[in-house]
């Protein structure tokens, strides 16, 4: 991802083209609508908001941004030889200047250590989201893999429509309303033809549906810069609006010169270059806890913080306590 | 009325039992196709490693004879199905200074196997192997000429589209059960009632014994279970494989194999199971195969699936393709293990021969049948000349993949009733990101075109539904 944010100088006049209309793509061009530039958003699905959707703190502004910003929906990113290209019903067409805004990926069963049978009902969440969507249940007894914001109110949701839910945890989380959550990991499925049963590692249960919800930040065109869940694993939409905004400070810079952002050990940080306009860096640190960047530390409470950069020395050292 | 009787009856559509269909097609003949899953391709065709091998051990085998024959025809049958294919070559790799040194005698060993049947077969040095694969790490290699990758689904639904155009009866989700002798007809009892033939090849593929039995057959099936890892971006552009030595059954065989479609797969991996129905992935197998490969290549791209393929072995370890004692209107095809995809197309041609020799009559078909215009895939059309790509072409459903929502149509429009039918046919989801953002969209898809209930669409068997109303 080192060549990440190669956007070179972006001349207000030229077009941006956002891939995806999530809450960070979204975010992104608010942000560089406000500062003057000429933004496309593609949306490879036929509505936006990706997996906020279902998030209530986040529902309401996906409504007002989509409300403010013009998304071509239906129009996907995809690479042609060295090319990105956008291709839609109206046809095919380069990005110059793009991000990726395309969002988390989902860890795939052998990633995630599961062997077994590959019967019907193992669905990566995206799926299980568009299903519900569209008016349908992947199941009947679900089991949900993964603990997290987006898990929990897929999994609410699904209980609300009458559907047997187990959560699958690796780490004890707090029990929401009345699902039940099982601590432990997923190691075996089985299933001649639909999924029928799931062995943990210190459990088996019965349930004709898999939805994996492990997430990784991924992003599918590294020479594009990203923002949002393709860049950061983090589940608190607020700071996926900081890091669009802080990537549109970025963009906008009209120097050329940066420093790069040397993370160390099992932390976060975003972006991954800087430029001479932009003095703040967004942290990870789940849980909260002390992190260092350079010769200082700083407390975050919360899973993140904003922090203004010091110094100007070359590169920006980032690590945990 | 006299129920129907065909000229042949096939049991099996499975890639043997395709390509027979295929070269009887040309003939003037009625023939029918009897396959128990909804789709063709469904059983041990689907879960294979799609090369085109060389020569076989043991060497002398039928398995071996057909595999070369085969892999021969196969220049042409792609061609004229359209079917993506890859020549390549196998390189063996060695990777200690045990393997360089036993190195020379495999070479000695192997050349005289190799070379007498055409394929050539030379020593790289470690200079030239790096520069051929700079992803692969050893000391020198013993490379041969000859092998290929075909995308086998794309191949499956070629050879049924062409028989059907030509006039072959295929009959989905009917099981044959038994077989009758009664004089000049053989009567297969299937679950949708009795089917009439002059002639019946069994190619149930697993089931072949077991049908093969009803007529006097003795072979039996010993499924083994060959577990695949595959990886979302090329890593090598041969084979590439160990120096063989001697080695545990396990791990035998299997290579390191670039797919026609730009992923990875390593394996197979080689071990007995108790069930025909088993498709299991067992983290033994997972571990084995990850084992065996890993120092051989630098890893490129991600571990995105494994799956698993059952073989119909027997303990001959050989193709059995024969008249069944009891009549030479009934050929049974049983064992066809790998390097079955292979041998194919002159396991089809041996099979015509021995029908001929039975009696069979074969006369070419009086008119041509009009010849089929493949489409070409959205993918395949990006990767040529992306003008002119909209409307349904430009809606794509699968990012990783290229896949469009023309090609689903196309796909369900020629055959396609399972969510499977349509992953094989478009290749859906076999990208970075595994389905997650075109498999929901997929179903929704295949509601909309199809028009069926939501608990009436499955994955691929009649009990692997896959969503309900809300
Ligand atoms: C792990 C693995 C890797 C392999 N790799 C390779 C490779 O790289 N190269 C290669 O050349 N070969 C390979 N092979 C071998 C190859 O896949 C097989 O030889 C080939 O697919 C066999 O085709 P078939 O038509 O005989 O069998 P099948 O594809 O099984 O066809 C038989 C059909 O008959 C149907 N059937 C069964 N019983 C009945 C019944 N009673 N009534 C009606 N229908 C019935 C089944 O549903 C099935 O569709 C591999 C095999 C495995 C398992």
């Amino acid at each position: 991802m080192a060549r990440g944010e190669a956007l070179e100088k972006t001349e207000k006049g030229s077009t941006i083209h956002i891939i995806g209309a999530g809450l960070a793509g979204l975010s992104l061009a608010r942000e560089l609508l406000d500062r003057g530039y000429s933004v496309r958003v593609a949306e490879t699905r036929d509505r936006i908001g990706g997996i906020s959707i279902l998030d209530p703190e986040a529902s309401g502004l996906i409504e007002k941004l989509g409300s403010e910003i013009s998304v071509s929906l239906q129009s996907t990113a995809t690479r042609l030889g060295e090319r990105v290209a956008i291709i839609s019903s109206t046809g095919v067409e380069g990005v110059a200047k793009g991000v990726s805004a395309t969002g988390f990926r989902v860890a795939s069963p052998i990633e995630l250590g599961i062997v077994g049978d590959r019967p019907a009902g193992v669905y990566p969440f995206h799926a299980a989201l568009d299903l519900l969507i569209a008016g349908l249940s992947p199941g009947r007894v679900i089991a949900i893999y993964g603990a997290n914001r987006y898990s929990l109110l897929l999994a609410e949701k699904l209980a609300q429509h009458g559907r047997k839910i187990y959560v699958i945890s690796s780490n004890p989380v707090r029990s929401k309303k009345d699902l039940e959550i099982l601590v432990g990991r997923v190691r075996e499925l089985k299933g001649s033809q639909r999924l029928s049963e799931i062995r943990l590692d210190n459990n088996t249960i019965k349930a004709d549906t898999l939805v994996i919800a492990i997430f990784k930040p991924w992003n599918p065109f590294p020479e594009l810069p990203s923002v949002g869940h393709a860049s950061l694993e983090i589940y608190d939409p607020k700071a996926l609006l900081e890091a669009s905004r802080l990537l549109a400070i970025n963009l906008g810079c009209e120097e050329q010169a940066r420093r790069r952002v040397k993370v160390q050990g099992a932390i976060q940080a975003f972006p991954e270059t800087l430029t001479p306009c932009l003095r703040e860096l967004l942290v990870v640190k789940p849980g909260g806890g002390e992190v260092w960047i350079g010769d200082r530390s700083y407390s975050i409470e919360g899973d993140y913080a904003v922090i203004r950069t010091p110094g100007d020395s070359e590169p920006l050292v980032v690590r945990g306590s | 009325m006299e129920p129907r009787r065909y000229d042949v009856a096939i049991i099996g559509a499975g890639v043997a039992g395709l390509f027979i269909a295929h070269e009887l097609s040309k003939f003037n003949l009625s023939i029918a196709v009897i396959e128990k899953e909804a789709e063709p391709g469904f059983g041990v065709s689907k879960g294979h490693a799609g090369v085109l091998h060389v020569v076989q051990p043991p060497f002398n085998s039928l398995k071996s004879m057909l595999a070369v024959k085969g892999n021969r025809l196969y220049d042409r049958v792609a061609r004229e199905l359209g079917v993506s294919m890859l020549r390549l070559p196998a390189l063996l790799v060695a990777r200690s200074g045990i393997e360089l040194a036993i190195l020379p005698l495999v070479y000695v060993v192997l050349k005289i196997i190799y070379q007498i049947r055409g394929f050539d077969i030379s020593i790289v040095s470690g200079r030239r192997l790096r520069l051929l694969e700079p992803n692969v790490e050893g000391y020198a290699a013993i490379m041969i000429q000859g092998y290929g990758v075909i995308d086998s689904f794309e191949l499956i639904d070629r050879l049924y589209r062409s028989s059907r155009a030509r006039g072959v009866e295929f009959m989905f989700k009917t099981e044959a059960r038994d077989l009758k002798i009664e004089d000049d007809t053989i009567v297969i009892e299937t679950t949708r009632g009795s089917i009439r033939a002059r002639y019946v090849i069994n190619a149930a593929g697993l089931g072949s014994d077991t049908l093969a039995s009803r007529v006097g057959g003795s072979e039996r099936i010993e499924p083994h279970l060959g577990v695949m890892l595959v990886f979302d971006k090329p890593q090598t552009r041969s084979i590439v494989a160990p120096i063989p030595t001697l080695k545990p059954a396990r791990t035998k065989g299997g290579g390191i194999i670039p797919m026609p479609w730009g992923s990875t797969i390593w394996g197979p991996s080689f071990a007995p199971t108790g069930s025909r129905e088993d498709r299991g992935v067992r983290a033994e197998h997972v571990i084995d195969v990850i084992r065996k490969f890993k120092d051989l290549v630098r890893i490129k791209g991600r571990l995105v699936k494994a799956y698993a393929g059952v073989r119909p072995s027997t303990p001959k370890g050989d193709f059995s393709i024969s008249y069944s004692p009891q009549t030479r209107r009934i050929i049974n095809l049983v064992g066809i293990e790998s390097p079955g995809l292979t041998a194919a197309p002159a396991i089809a041609l041996m099979v015509i021969g021995m029908l001929k020799t039975a009696g069979l009559e074969l006369t070419v078909a009086g008119k041509t049948p009009q010849k089929i215009v493949w489409r070409i895939s959205t993918r395949a059309r990006l990767a040529i000349n992306p003008s002119g790509i909209e409307g349904h072409e430009g809606v794509i459903i699968c990012p990783c993949m290229k896949v469009s929502l023309a090609d689903i149509i196309d796909a369900i429009e020629n055959g396609a009733s399972t969510l499977d039918g349509i992953i094989f046919r478009t290749k859906l989801g076999m990208g970075s990101c595994q389905g997650q953002h075109c498999i929901g969209r997929a179903i929704i898809a295949m509601l909309r075109l199809t028009r069926k209930k939501p608990e009436d669409l499955v994955k691929s068997g009649e009990a692997s539904w896959l969503v309900e109303r809300l």
